[in-house]
Order: structure tokens, then C-alpha cells, then sequence
């Protein structure tokens, strides 16, 4: 497990790439009034602090006063907006900048603890949640046993068309009674699901398969899908885990909708660096392919890759299969390589 | 999504950053994760009050969205990806802190965690998208225990009678031919810009039916955050899966040259140059130093052109840039581009492809400008194709020919816009030689005005 350093000297994910919006980790609204998150990090039961969620005062849209009013400047709706949103001429106002981010999540934090919304543990419990029980292990299970298992396959590729999301039915079935051998538990159990199927935003989930097509109306073409979020960053997160940077990032979402082989390309070419003999199986695969698909994702449905088994490892058992199967190639940003 | 969160026609941000992020390591540092957390809880907490069928205080994880995606462009633009969910609390705690969970939000000024002029200017963006409709539904009432929502009885529960019974008058089925709407407004949308007003086909009805706990039954539960998160009610509704065709969507779909063939990128010497879809200026600078435009084909100082068709293509291409619709730098763009396509589509590059490069250039601007789509586009390839096959040589082309032969009057002459239109075809080989106004340059229609 990593443990992020605490310097708040810039690095490279200080640069302003690392931009999108996101709901990447929102458990589902139904099931946290009776789960506690806490209970995951500690052990131990926890409950939700007791706050009601109050009504909203009625007819409030936003409490803003009019742009006409406060500003006292010109009136006009950009200098309402705080001036051009690029150059800073919106400092007129006298606007001072703020402390780093870093700075004041750290305050915000220690707000929210002060007034007994929060407590350090509950923050730290779904921390570890995202650091310790949920991550592409859990995908990566689900697809080895995808490979070496057809029935489950054709469950997670082919559910019925008025339960579109069944293969969610089939992904709790296997991670519920199959045990991880690196903690010798089921992959996920109840207290770990928090009242949902698999786990939050695992629910809507769509799979489909990468390469040579097994079943279904495309069965026998060779099909690339390449999955994404651009308005945000929505993301199978109950398989995945939380989101990698590179998919949140403004890069990523404004190129792959426009031209999703190219950013293929561009991760196997940072993959492979120089290996010849790895870009020509890449180069092979891309050259054999009828269609690229890219799968929009949305607060309510996310989609998940089966990605295709390199020949050379038919035959390895699951467990070894289990390894080799990374979180980029289950995206579709990239393939894997023998 | 239509503010500075919508970026899938922007162009040259460079390389995708942390391609080979860990998997274990779900952030880079611990207020990074502190961030999500917080966010993630104390929004849950706030929807905890959700009872079905229920008109509902605003929906937490909805309000959350809202607040986010009503972010001001100066704050989204100058922001990093944790501070979007920072400013999203800051507002949430601004419009409704104090009542929702005692929270003031002067006590974040004071903390500096935000200042009043970043509140205000994103509160001012909310006030506006909190007046804008979205379509189906009926504006906000404001009388009595309705205030300050909207109602829509197609898909309120309690009007249709259960969220069940929503699900079966899904209007739409697998298959069906579709056009989103061009829906436009500063609110939070899922109606991604680049498929508005575009066709596609149904290819999965997600369904609707109502939640069971522990009874999962395949289909979507809702309700819609699309509406439920600005008008604060229960809004269902089924959701479907639209398939498009990649070119038919509003960003053109740029094709990759095959690997291995990087000759107008110059000489390949690692990975940067093996990868065809430049992405910065610089790049295309140094790729058009390598390998230089062809050469345009003159004779004694004059153009030379083997068809009208050619001609006329350059005069275009000349017009647009005098009449300031583009640079010449990004008419050589567009030429540059145009040229590596189709070298890499296996052309020979014999130089009599020329002026083919420049339409396909002619055609990439038209497309980017949206001044016509690319589908109709090729419908009007089409018809003219048609119309040649209709007409007899000699005989001037019209538009109107696609669907009946023309007619061979010597001496008849059509008005409006001609267009020649032949492949390699040269005419000192006809006897009775071209008909009168052959020669005659096409006008020039502006597509679109302004």
C-alpha cells in the first residue's frame, strides 16, 4: 500500500493537467443510511454522526445577491463572473489570492471536525476503504475468470436484454465465493459492499470485450473499446477502484472522443518504449481491427473491459492470470502484452 | 455540460499525463484523499433524507453535481482537479450550510478557505441555470408547497402512479432511430455538446423500475440526477444507451496514420515520432520543415491547372484566406493535414494529387467551422455524382439532374451554381470542345453568413 507523501512542494500531479470533474468515489445515496464507513478501517460498528438533513429553506435557488448590486463596479455580468475567466484583471475587486489547495482542504477538514460533522476516523475509514478492500484486484479477478470460464463470460458480456445490468448478479456470485489468496478472504462480503450488489458505483455497470468478439450480434469481428468520462470523470469504480489521473485528466477526455486510436496509440507507445517485438504485437492487433468504440460514461452507467487474453497465456491458471491483468488494459486505454 | 467543464473539442493540451499511475496508490497525497472523502460523506449525509415517491429535499450527491458543474470559468479554468470538489462543498455550504448542517459560510472566508468573490461569482452563475428549463419540463412554480420546483407529470411518481409504471411508457425501444436535441443552458447537463442535434440509434434500454434493497433486478432505479439535482424533485425517467457513428459526431474524428508509416513526420526516431496525431505547433512546425508542402504545378510563373475543377479549388482556397476566414498558417495546416491522410492512405504521390489534397483541406475546414456536417456533406457528394451521371458531357451540371436526366440543349444555360466535377478528365481530347461558359469560375456561395 502506498503512502502518499504529505510535502506540498509542487510535483507533477501539482500541474494543472490534472483536471475534471468527477463523482469518483459516491457511494450510492440509498445504502449509507445504514452502513458505516468507518466500521471498514476500524473493525469495529460505527454509525453516521446524527445530523439531520435539514429542509432547504423554500424557494432558494441561490442566496446571491444581484450582480447589479453587489459589484458596484460596471454592473455587467462579466464582472459579476469575476472578469475574463483567463487574465487575472478580475483582481480588481481586491480579491486576495488564496492560501495553496492543499492548505485549505486541510482547514476545511478541521472545520468540518470541529463542528461534529466529521471525525478524523470516519475520514480515514474511507480512505482506507479506496486504499486497502477496493481496487483493479477485483477486476482483474472478475476477467481472468472471464477468460477461463465461458458461461461467466457470456453472464458479464450478454445479460438479458430487459436486465440490462445482470452482470452485476454475476460479478457478487464470483467475488462473493472466490478467496483472495493474498488475504485469504473472499474478495468482497457484505461489510464490504455497504448495502449495494458489489460495492458503490457498481451497480449500473455495462461490460463488453476487447478484441476477437466470443458472443453476441458482433460475434467474429475484432472490436477495440476505449472507455471515458468527458464531462467528468465517472468511472466502474466498484471494480476499479478510485480513478487514475490520466482519466480525469482534460487530455484524456477532450482526445478520445475525437480520436480514441490515437490515444491508444500514445499508451502503448509509453508502454512499449522501445521493445520492437512488443509494438509489433500491438501493431498487429490495432492493423486487425474492424472497430474502435469509445463508452461515454454517466452518473448512471459505467462500462468495464474485458480485455483480450494474449494467446501465449492460454493455458496459465486463474490465479497467475489474475495478475497480469492491468487496470489501463480493463479501460481499453491500452492492450496487454504477452 | 456547457461551460469550461466541456473539453472534447479542445485541441493541443499535450501528452496525457501519469499514464502508469500505480494501483496502489489511489491518490499522490493524503488531503488529496482527505478531499474526496469529505466530499463523498458529508454530501451522502445529505441526501440521507431520500424517501421514494416523495418530493424531497434537494438530493445530496445532486446538489454536489450541481454545485460542481456550475463552477464560474475562472475558477474551473484556473483550478486543479481537487479544487473543483473543494469549490463544490464552499458552494453547497453557501447556499445551504447553516440550515443543512450548521455550518456558516463566513466561517470559510474566515479560514480562507474560499473568499467572497469566488462564493458570490459561482452563487451568480447557480442563480442564472436555477431559472433555465429543461425540456419536459414545466417552469418553477412559485406558489405554496411547490415552491421552488419544478413539476412534471409525465414523470413524477405520483402522478403516473409509481416508478414502475414510468419504466413501461419508455417511449423509445432498441433500435430506434433517434436525434438529440440541442438542448443549451448553463445548468448541469449529462447531454454531451458533441452529440447535440445528432442522429444515432437506441442500443440498450437501461429500463426503469423501482429499488428494492437487496432485490437487484438489472435495470436502472433513478431517480434523474439531470433534473432532480436543479429543481429538486423527483424526476424519473429511463435512461438509454445511444450508439453514433464516430463521424457523424461534432468533433471530427481525426484518423491515426498506420504505424510504421511516419513519412511526412520525417525521420522516426522514437517514440514521439511514431505517433501521428501531432498535438503541438511545434511538431507540425518541424514536420513541415522535414518534409515541405509538393510543389504547387506552374508554368512560366502562372498555375497550371489539368480541370476547372482545379481551378476553381484554388480559387476558394485563395478567397478564404483573403476574405480572413483563416490564416495562411492554418491553410497550410489544413493542407499539411490533408496531405498525410492521404499518404497514409496509400497515395503514391505522383503529384497529380494536388488539388485532390486541397479539397480534402477545403472539405476539413468546412466540417471544423461547422458550417456543414460531414454526413451531409456526403449526401451532396451524392446527389452530384448523380447529377453527373444523369447529364451528357457537354451539357452544364445541375443540382436539380440528381434525380432526372438532363436534357441536351445546345446553347441552354443554367444559373446559380455550377460545378464541374471530373476525375482526371482531359478535354483536349473532346471534338466539339467545351460548351459555352465551361470556363466560367463557379460562384462562390458562403455556406454560412458571418
Amino acid at each position: 500500500m502506498a503512502t502518499p507523501s504529505d510535502n506540498s512542494a509542487p510535483g507533477p500531479e501539482d500541474q494543472p493537467p490534472a483536471s475534471g470533474d468527477s463523482v469518483a468515489s459516491r457511494p450510492r445515496r440509498s445504502f449509507l443510511r445504514n452502513a458505516g464507513l468507518a466500521a471498514l478501517a476500524a473493525g469495529a460498528a460505527a454509525s453516521l454522526p446524527q445530523v439531520e438533513a435539514r429542509q432547504p429553506p423554500k424557494g432558494t435557488g441561490a442566496k446571491a445577491p444581484s450582480p447589479q448590486a453587489e459589484s458596484g463596479g460596471m454592473g455587467t455580468e462579466l464582472e459579476a463572473l469575476g472578469g475574463s475567466p483567463i487574465v487575472e484583471s478580475g483582481y480588481h475587486s481586491g480579491e486576495k489570492p488564496l492560501p495553496s489547495l492543499k492548505q485549505r482542504i486541510l482547514a476545511l477538514k478541521g472545520l468540518l471536525v470541529e463542528k461534529g460533522i466529521l471525525t478524523e476516523e470516519k475520514i480515514n475509514g474511507f480512505v482506507s476503504y479506496y486504499e486497502k478492500f477496493v481496487g483493479p484486484h477485483l477486476g482483474a479477478a472478475a476477467v481472468a475468470h472471464a477468460w477461463v470460464n465461458e458461461e461467466f463470460r457470456r453472464r458479464l458480456l450478454d445479460p438479458p436484454a430487459d436486465q440490462p445490468f445482470m452482470a452485476t448478479a454475476a460479478l457478487r456470485d464470483f467475488l462473493f465465493n472466490t478467496i483472495n489468496p493474498e488475504t485469504g478472504h473472499p474478495y468482497l462480503a457484505p461489510q464490504l459492499t455497504l448495502g449495494t450488489a458489489i460495492g458503490p458505483e457498481g451497480e449500473y455497470l455495462r461490460i463488453v470485450q476487447n478484441g476477437l468478439q466470443t458472443s453476441g450480434g458482433d460475434k467474429g469481428k475484432r472490436i477495440h473499446n476505449i472507455v471515458a468520462c468527458t464531462v467528468c470523470s465517472c468511472y466502474p469504480q466498484a471494480l476499479l477502484g478510485v480513478q487514475p489521473t490520466w482519466y480525469k485528466s482534460q487530455q484524456y477526455r477532450s482526445r478520445v472522443i475525437s480520436n480514441p486510436l490515437g490515444v491508444v496509440d500514445e499508451f502503448m507507445q509509453d508502454l512499449v518504449a522501445s521493445n520492437q517485438t512488443q509494438w509489433a504485437f500491438y501493431k498487429s492487433y490495432r492493423d486487425g481491427l474492424d472497430e474502435i468504440r469509445t463508452w461515454d460514461s454517466n452518473s448512471e452507467v459505467r462500462f468495464f473491459v474485458i480485455p483480450e487474453q494474449p494467446l501465449a497465456w492460454k493455458g496459465l491458471p486463474e490465479v497467475e492470470l489474475r495478475k497480469r491483468v492491468t487496470r489501463n488494459a480493463m479501460l481499453g486505454s491500452e492492450i496487454l502484452l504477452p | 455540460m456547457d461551460g469550461p467543464h466541456y473539453s472534447v473539442e479542445w485541441v493541443g493540451l499535450g501528452p496525457i499525463p501519469d499514464k502508469q499511475q500505480p494501483a496502489n496508490q489511489p491518490w499522490h497525497h493524503d488531503w488529496q484523499a482527505a478531499m474526496q472523502s469529505m466530499y463523498a460523506q458529508v454530501f451522502t449525509m445529505l441526501g440521507a433524507g431520500f424517501k421514494p415517491n416523495k418530493p424531497s429535499p434537494f438530493f445530496g450527491l445532486d446538489a454536489a453535481r450541481w454545485c460542481r458543474e456550475t463552477m464560474a470559468p475562472r475558477d474551473y479554468m484556473n483550478g486543479e482537479y481537487f479544487h473543483y470538489w473543494l469549490m463544490a462543498l464552499c458552494s453547497f455550504i453557501h447556499d445551504y450550510g447553516s440550515a443543512a448542517i450548521g455550518i456558516d459560510p463566513a466561517e470559510l472566508v474566515k479560514r480562507r478557505i474560499t473568499t467572497t468573490e469566488q462564493l458570490r461569482r459561482n452563487a451568480s452563475i447557480r442563480a442564472v441555470a436555477y431559472r433555465q428549463a429543461v425540456p419536459g419540463v414545466q417552469g418553477p412554480q412559485d406558489r405554496g408547497a411547490l415552491a421552488g420546483t419544478y413539476v412534471s407529470a409525465d414523470y413524477d411518481p405520483q402522478q403516473v402512479g409509481s416508478i414502475d409504471a414510468i419504466g413501461r411508457r419508455a417511449r423509445f425501444k432498441v433500435g430506434d432511430r433517434v436525434r438529440v436535441k440541442r438542448v443549451q443552458g448553463s445548468w448541469h447537463t449529462r447531454c454531451y455538446p458533441y452529440v447535440r442535434g445528432c442522429e444515432g440509434v437506441i442500443s440498450v434500454n437501461y429500463g426503469l423500475s423501482e429499488e428494492k434493497p437487496g432485490q437487484f433486478d438489472g435495470r436502472y432505479h433513478g431517480p434523474y440526477p439531470e433534473v432532480a439535482c436543479q429543481s429538486r424533485q423527483k424526476f424519473f425517467a429511463p435512461v438509454y444507451g445511444v450508439r453514433f457513428r464516430g463521424v457523424g459526431v461534432r468533433c471530427h474524428q481525426r484518423r491515426s496514420a498506420p504505424l510504421g508509416q511516419s513519412r511526412s513526420l520525417g525521420t522516426p526516431s522514437g517514440a514521439a515520432a511514431m505517433n501521428p496525431d501531432v498535438t503541438t505547433t511545434a511538431d507540425l512546425d518541424q514536420a513541415l520543415r522535414a518534409e515541405p508542402l509538393p510543389v504547387l504545378p506552374k508554368n512560366r510563373g502562372e498555375p497550371v491547372f489539368r480541370d476547372s475543377w482545379e481551378a476553381e479549388a484554388f480559387a476558394i482556397g485563395n478567397i478564404l484566406v483573403k476574405d480572413d476566414q483563416l490564416s495562411c498558417k492554418q491553410w497550410m495546416d489544413l493542407m499539411a493535414a490533408a496531405i498525410q491522410r492521404a499518404q497514409a492512405a496509400g497515395d503514391p504521390d505522383e503529384g497529380d494529387t494536388y488539388y485532390h489534397h486541397w479539397c480534402a483541406a477545403l472539405e476539413s475546414f468546412c466540417f471544423e467551422r461547422d458550417w456543414i456536417s460531414p454526413e451531409a456533406y456526403h449526401e451532396l457528394v451524392e446527389l452530384w455524382s448523380q447529377a453527373i451521371a444523369n447529364t451528357p458531357h457537354g451539357v452544364a451540371l445541375s443540382l436539380d439532374n440528381a434525380s432526372q436526366p438532363a436534357v441536351q440543349e445546345p446553347g441552354h444555360h443554367h444559373d446559380g451554381h455550377h460545378h464541374h466535377h471530373h476525375d482526371h478528365h482531359h478535354h483536349g481530347s473532346s471534338a466539339e470542345g467545351p460548351p459555352e461558359g465551361y470556363w466560367k469560375p463557379i460562384h462562390v456561395t458562403r455556406l454560412k453568413e458571418g
